[in-house]
């Protein structure tokens, strides 16, 4: 239990470094070409569903801080048992579907900037074996590796943020809302996949360690990283006008603006390696917790490394060998989002009650 | 864990990570034909003309900066140019570190380029904020003058235009915006004009050593990627009066037998779309300029340290308001909008056909021009 167990301090910057890691890749191009200059508005939006969930996750978890719950305990106590396995079959697919589509995006970019090519299994094939040596050591070791290089990430999109923004003419999103608010909002629904990154929160509930508080640490750290995430998308779309929906790979074309790199080489490349590093984490988290969906699933405790699970997880990341990620997106995340719905937007506002009444059941049973 | 085991487990990562490392197909830098600047010159039966600027990097360590050679291949695309530099140069070309595209006269004013800036723009490797211009003459000459400039010559005008330009109230371009500029609402933009000067050569140990510099005062004016019209030094002077960024306009005024100088130092524009039109103050900043300044052909200007008298701000106010003026009458007999008039509307209007197909003439400015002195 103990090598699950995380601080909140490290939870908070672990999650800003998940709401920067992803959405820079072929999220705005796809926002761009869905609503043009207003997909900053549409990530704002996105952004305010997340805040307010957030909160009411937050609250479960502060409730939660002294009887340590996982989520399973929490759901089947309140919710029964059937719901709970529906709703972890839910969660595993949705972290698989992120896993493979984060993947393919980071395979394309090694693929086209930075010119180096290879097949999706011997991609793949490092990767996992990080991932799953990260299970193996426990929630802990991901959050002490997100720990120790935030600040080198934080640098490089900060880097690579700053002489775009100089070139940048805000004046370009206006008019506000010119694709109409109602499509706008209905597209931050249509692209909630990439939001909601708080769900990996669900699965190491039992393992926060609250000292003090448990808000403010993370709120700073989400108001952070979606401030960095509309500014993105804004400078994006103000850069690349007509462009922006052609154009993929949003965080290495806006790379290429510093100016040190118009005469002096690619320090763009260097900062998007480093920024890159965001991004497997992310796929190492989520890698965890579609681990930790089979465990409750089967309704035990993996005292040892569970190889099963992890074959079951290697081989769906054999996904984009049969589906092309622009397929995936077109079918099964578009019918996905509404059951996608269920345990990114009502299940965190229904944590507090689920937990108070799991910590109930729990009192009652113990006496 | 038994040492067996131990040695076992060691054998196995080393066996992956080499498996691993094998797989990952990148190229050797010395398996490249690092590109610095492309020229392109229109042919006759269609095609292009390329010209790439190709690093040569030492074998040794002797060499120190930058070498390059200039390799000239036709194709009947850009595309199929660029796989013949290949083909030449016995490597792949590389268009990663490319930092200019220079277009021919000759193909600018007689082609429709569209193709060959959506090739550029959609390349994954080429950068979007690499230099795009024209040049006088034929590009493959311009790049061929690079021992003359005694540098590469590709990086000679991107430094200028990235630059200098600015201080020389010479606008610059770069691909993404002129590509924008093509596309979007007016569909009008410019491309720089480079040109090579020749100057005289004073050194005796190399008489026969062609030496100059660059130009690039002008520019050429393109809709949807066809050639306009050319803007003259004069004209590229007026039209930078209307953006803050750019600063370093002289003026030169003769007043009995004395000619005096001043340089903007600071501008402030205030460019208002309204119902009657654009409302355009610019307040310009001035100081005495140096005494050698180029708008007087070199010769010796007077150099003041008083303050400079109110007739000669009057003179510079009128000067500025009537080459401003001039540049707007050839924005709109042309019907080009570098000022992005359409955008201001755009604005506050929301994007519409009718307001992209409004013409020049229905955008009247009402200018006003203050120069103090700084």
């Amino acid at each position: 239990m103990d090598k699950n167990r995380v601080q909140v301090g490290q939870l908070a910057l672990l999650y800003l470094l998940l709401v920067m890691g992803g959405k820079f890749l072929t999220l705005p191009s796809l926002l761009a070409g869905d609503v043009g200059h207003d997909s900053w508005l549409s990530v704002a939006f996105s952004f305010v569903w997340d805040g307010i969930c957030l909160c009411f996750l937050l609250w479960a978890v502060k409730m939660n801080s002294d009887s340590h719950l996982d989520l399973s305990a929490i759901l089947e106590k309140s919710v029964s048992k059937p719901v709970t396995k529906l709703l972890l079959i839910i969660f595993f697919v949705i972290f698989i579907l992120r896993i493979n589509v984060l993947l393919s995006s980071c395979y394309k970019m090694f693929s086209v900037t930075f010119d180096v090519s290879t097949n999706w299994i011997v991609y793949v094939l490092p990767i996992a074996a990080l991932s799953f040596f990260a299970v193996a050591k426990g929630f802990n070791a991901i959050a002490r590796m997100g720990q120790l290089l935030f600040g080198l990430i934080l640098l490089a999109v900060v880097a690579l943020f700053v002489s775009p923004l100089l070139e940048v003419e805000f004046g370009a999103l206006k008019p506000l809302g010119e694709a109409g608010w109602d499509k706008i909002l209905l597209t931050s629904y249509t692209r909630s996949f990439w939001f909601s990154d708080y769900i990996f929160i669900y699965f190491v509930l039992d393992g926060i360690k609250v000292k003090k508080t448990v808000f403010t640490p993370i709120l700073i750290s989400f108001a952070v990283g979606a401030f960095l995430c509309i500014l993105l998308n804004a400078v994006f779309v103000a850069l690349f006008g007509y462009l922006a929906p052609d154009f993929d790979m949003a965080m290495s074309k806006i790379g290429v603006f510093s100016a040190a790199s118009t005469t002096n080489g690619r320090w763009d490349w260097l900062t998007l390696s480093i920024w890159l590093i965001s991004v497997f984490i992310k796929v190492m988290v989520f890698i965890f917790c579609a681990y930790k969906c089979i465990e409750k699933f089967v309704g035990s405790n993996f005292v040892k490394f569970n190889w099963i699970a992890a074959g079951i997880i290697l081989l769906t990341l054999s996904l984009p060998l049969f589906v092309s990620t622009e397929q995936l997106l077109g079918t099964v995340i578009k019918w996905g989002v509404i059951p996608f719905t269920l345990v990114q937007y009502v299940l965190p506002l229904l944590m507090p009650l689920c937990t108070k009444a799991a910590k109930r059941k729990t009192e009652v049973n113990n006496e | 864990m038994s040492n067996l085991k131990r040695i076992g487990v060691v054998l196995l990562v080393i066996a992956a990570v080499a498996l691993v490392a094998g797989s990952f197909k990148g190229s050797d830098v010395l398996d490249r034909a690092i590109i610095l600047g492309i020229g392109i010159d229109a042919e006759e039966n269609g095609g292009v003309l390329m010209t790439a600027e190709v690093v040569a990097p030492g074998n040794g360590t002797e060499q120190v900066g930058t070498f390059s050679k200039t390799v000239s291949v036709k194709g009947e695309t850009v595309n199929v140019a660029l796989q013949n530099v290949a083909e030449v140069t016995g490597k792949e070309a590389s268009l990663g570190q490319c930092v200019v595209l220079v277009l021919g006269q000759k193909y600018v004013e007689n082609v429709d380029f569209s193709d060959l800036t959506e090739y550029f723009i959609n390349h994954h490797s080429f950068k979007e904020s690499a230099v795009i211009c024209c040049c006088e003459g034929s590009a493959k000459d311009l790049f061929n003058k690079g021992n003359a400039l005694t540098q590469s010559m590709s990086l000679a005008i991107a430094t200028a235009l990235l630059d200098q330009a600015e201080k020389l109230s010479v606008t610059n371009n770069s691909l993404l915006q002129y590509a924008r500029s093509q596309n979007e609402l007016n569909c009008t933009g410019f491309l720089n004009r480079v040109a090579f000067v020749a100057s005289d050569n004073t050194d005796s140990s190399l008489p026969e050593k062609e030496l100059g510099y660059i130009t690039y005062r002008e520019m050429c004016v393109f809709r949807a990627n066809k050639y306009i019209t050319s803007l003259s030094e004069q004209d590229v002077k007026g039209m930078s009066l209307f953006l803050p960024d750019t600063y370093g306009e002289t003026f030169v005024s003769f007043e009995d037998t004395v000619t005096r100088t001043v340089q903007v130092t600071n501008k402030d524009v205030k460019l208002k779309a309204g119902k009657d039109g654009i409302e355009a103050e610019i307040n310009i900043t001035v100081r005495y300029g140096r005494t050698d300044s180029e708008e007087v052909s070199g010769a010796l200007t007077s150099k003041n340290d008083k303050e400079i008298p109110q007739k000669l701000l009057d003179d510079v106010t009128k000067q500025a308001k009537a080459i401003a003026e001039k540049y707007l009458a050839k924005q709109i007999e042309y019907n080009f909008d570098l000022l992005k008039f359409h955008e201001m509307y755009r604005r506050q209007e929301g994007t519409s056909v009718s307001l992209a197909e409004r013409p020049m003439s229905e955008f009247p400015v009402k200018l006003t021009v203050t120069v103090t002195e700084s």
